[in-house]
């Protein structure tokens, strides 16, 4: 066998170098499946109408914000064609999903904190300008303007005067009216004393939330502050798991007829960081804390600026983005709507994913005995499933790379372009055979070949004309099987047709010398 | 006698009867009975189970008195291949008070099972049924304005479109006719045969115009034999999907597709084979 002779041509080289690319991809980036795959829940955001770009981003952007300093860990959210935004939350837990529901239903309340005073509400900002960047010696320096109303100017101006220096606190969604219940460790980071002019962070979150420190179970005095408590809270959470405040002062405080709830963050705080800023920022809504930077504060001035400085310009317009989210108070630039939800046990997930490797395997062995059966040689029908198999390789390679999740729709995709696949091998190698025993004998096996690959690249121009509109259209639930269709036939039309042509017409070769 | 050597050589006036038939009476069909929507194109709550036996007019009527609504289909599943049983329930758009009472009656009767819930609310679905008929629309345009570039002729091309179209109708037409839904994944389904439809017709339209040698009747039945042998193995692979999948979604996507290659068989070795022979003995004019 002149193997070698095959080995070298180009076009097996490329399909060779394009597979162990497409291997590696996969075994170091892994495939990410999608929430209907690994089970999960998926809530089905519907907007208003139709929005551009850019308002797709700074939706899914606020509403990322918002479940990030909520604590709610684990959620992606990201745009679903034009009209629509998925949020995929991992896990099944009832309590989680019931809590990013009301997230995403509800409307987000700014406030910015002075040394602990209310020195701006949401509702005063009156509007929010475009950000400006500009570029220093020392990196780039961003700067947000926003004008808030008069009697917000007279009060911000009273409540700044002489606190130069100090930070302004903004949060988004302050846990206003609550109890926080935490053990000594967490309280004590509360009440550490930063190193610039700020105050303890407990006596900058304002004067409507109250703290307890519980260590077993609840004491008889504990008791009693809880009932003097009673009437000026809304609820008590409890910070942290079970190893923190343990379920029997949990259910001591719901005993009481108190609306209990557990803020469980993964982040845990280090013993000998006094000061963990990110665990702090998810129980209190703490987005930001820009300082202070005005001497006498004008009562007539109702325009400020927050501002701020980053080492490249990403990072400015992005930390500017942030501020301007966060100055809206979330507000979103479209109303939407919960239009769905699905929760898939991550049980169902990987017996569907176990079904499809089955039905897939058991395909490959019926169409591969079919082939068998039809050209009567290995040598062709182990090609033909290789190419196949290539092709689905090729894809998931690609969907590695770009960290595509492979969903349901998707798979399809992958399906339906595989099965094309086959088709356009059974016309190469009919065209290369049949002319072998008929009369066409005087066109080269070479140009049998190409006559092959017209109707070979019709066929694929047609699909991918077909298919190109649906990946662009922003139909959000079928874009998955459109992307993967695609790549699929152009991993075909590229890689290993050519391949493969390249192959048969070896394989006719050795064959006519014998 | 070889039977593609028979096909050919029939009348294809007289063969052209199959599929017209065929057509008008799954058409007729369709126009009286329409199709079932899915519940993710007309909005609606559906519970499916893995991996259970039910008795499933017991957990219906339980069902329906939990929620105190009639509208609850429960259909048992079962795996032809792997014997796996299932259940799915169909019920009109839940709330999450709702749904979680079901999950509870679900988790109660069969412990922790392999399950997921969907909700779509009627504005959604709406939207998802613009979005497939938007989708079979462009896909299908698409299509059209490829094989216009590659054939350059008129009744050839038309041939091709009008067989697509013929698949789509008659595959619509067995859904209307076995209760399969239409909804998102028999939508992927009917795109993916746009795909599968035309390449058969791409085949036998290049060998038919563009080959010189042998006759008209021998390039056709060349065309057959590769035509038959892709269309087989796509079928042997989806009856290999449906027979061991237990997922509805599998299952709905592999039926519809081996009924559309089906009648893509009879639509491209009847229908455009006699359309093309018409053509190529008048001429080969427009």
């Amino acid at each position: 066998m002149r193997i070698g002779k095959l080995l070298r041509s180009g076009r097996v080289i490329f399909y060779i170098v394009v597979m162990a690319t497409a291997i590696l991809l996969i075994a170091s980036q892994g495939i990410k499946t999608g929430l209907d795959l690994s089970g999960g829940t998926l809530v089905k955001l519907e907007l208003d109408h139709v929005v551009d770009d850019k308002t797709m981003a700074d939706t899914t952007r606020i509403l990322q914000t918002r479940l990030d300093t909520l604590g709610v860990v684990g959620v992606v959210v990201r745009p679903w064609g034009t009209d629509k935004i998925l949020v995929e939350v991992a896990g099944i837990d009832p309590q989680r999903e019931e809590t990013v529901t009301k997230i995403l239903s509800e409307q987000g309340v700014y406030e910015a904190f002075i040394d602990g005073v209310l020195a701006i509400k949401g509702n005063e900002v009156v509007r929010v300008d475009p950000e400006r960047i500009t570029s220093g010696l020392s990196g780039f320096k961003w700067e947000v303007p926003f004008v808030i109303n008069s009697d917000a100017g007279v009060h911000f101006a009273e409540v700044s005067t002489g606190k130069k220096g100090h930070p302004v606190d903004m949060f988004l969604d302050r846990p206003a009216n609550s109890l926080l219940v935490v053990n000594q460790k967490i309280y004590d980071v509360f009440t550490a004393k930063p190193e610039d002019l700020a105050l303890p962070l407990k006596d900058r979150l304002g004067p409507d939330i109250y703290f307890l420190v519980v260590a077993e179970s609840l004491t008889p005095e504990n008791v009693t502050m809880l009932e003097s408590l009673k009437g000026k809270i809304v609820k008590v959470l409890i910070i942290g798991d079970d190893t923190y405040i343990p379920t029997a002062a949990e259910k001591q405080m719901r005993d009481m007829g108190l609306r209990v709830e557990r803020v469980v963050d993964e982040r845990k705080i280090e013993a000998d960081k006094k000061y963990d800023e990110t665990y702090l920022r998810t129980i209190t809504g703490l987005l930001d804390s820009p300082t202070l930077n005005i001497e006498k504060p004008d009562p007539k001035s109702v325009e400020y600026v927050v501002e701020g400085g980053a080492r490249s310009r990403d990072d400015a317009i992005q930390q500017a983005e942030r501020i301007k989210t966060i100055l809206r108070s979330g507000a979103l630039p479209v109303a939407t709507t919960i239009g769905g939800k699905s929760v898939i046990s991550p049980l169902l997930g990987s017996e569907f994913v176990r079904q499809m490797l089955i039905a897939g395997g058991a395909a490959i062995i019926f169409v591969s005995l079919l082939i068998a059966f039809r050209y009567k040689h290995w040598n062709i029908t182990i090609p033909i499933i290789m190419t196949a198999l290539s092709e689905a390789t090729i894809v998931l390679g690609i969907a590695a790379l770009i960290h595509w999740s492979m969903d349901m729709p998707s798979i399809a995709g992958i399906i339906a372009a595989i099965g094309t696949g086959v088709n356009d091998q059974i016309i190469i190698t009919d065209e290369v055979l049949v002319g072998e025993v008929e009369k066409d004998r005087r066109k080269s096996v070479g140009k049998k070949v190409q006559s092959a690959f017209f109707i070979v690249f019709s066929a694929a121009a047609t699909i991918v004309t077909s298919m190109t509109p649906l990946a662009y259209m922003g139909l959000g639930s079928l874009k998955g099987f459109a992307i993967t269709t695609i790549l699929g036939v152009f991993a075909g039309i590229f890689v290993t047709r050519p391949a493969y042509g390249r192959t048969i017409e070896f394989l006719m070769k050795e064959e006519k010398k014998r | 006698m070889n039977i593609l050597d028979w096909i050919v050589e029939q009348d294809y006036r007289k063969l052209f009867i199959i599929p017209m038939v065929l057509l008008a009476s799954l058409g007729i069909f369709l126009a009286f009975n329409g199709v079932r929507l899915g519940t993710d194109l007309k909005g609606g709550t559906v519970l499916h189970v893995e991996d259970v036996s039910v008795d499933s007019s017991k957990v219906e009527s339980d069902i329906k008195s939990l929620l105190g609504k009639e509208e609850v289909t429960v259909l048992s599943l079962r795996s032809v291949g792997t014997g796996k049983k299932g259940m799915q329930i169909e019920m009109p758009p839940l709330t999450d008070e709702e749904t979680r009472k079901v999950k509870d009656y679900v988790s109660h009767e069969f412990g922790e099972a392999k399950f997921s819930i969907d909700t779509v609310g009627p504005a959604l679905g709406k939207s998802f049924q613009g979005e497939a008929v938007k989708a079979l629309v462009i896909a299908f345009i698409g299509m059209a304005l490829v094989i216009f570039i590659i054939f350059r002729t008129f009744i050839p091309s038309i041939a091709v479109i009008m067989c697509a179209a013929i698949d789509i109708i008659e595959t619509v037409g067995f859904m209307s006719l076995f209760g399969i839904p239409l909804s998102l994944n028999t939508v992927a389904a009917l795109l993916m045969l746009i795909g599968y439809s035309v390449d058969t017709d791409i085949l036998l339209t290049t060998k038919v115009l563009r080959r010189k040698l042998d006759t008209v009747d021998e390039r056709i039945k060349g065309a057959m034999k590769t035509g038959l042998m892709m269309t087989g193995t796509a079928l042997v692979a989806l009856i290999v999907l449906f027979a061991v999948s237990t997922s509805q979604v599998v299952e709905q996507l592999a039926i519809v597709l081996i009924f559309g290659n089906a009648a893509d068989i009879l639509n491209t070795w009847i229908t455009n084979v006699g359309l093309l022979k018409w053509y190529v003995e008048r001429g080969g004019k427009k």
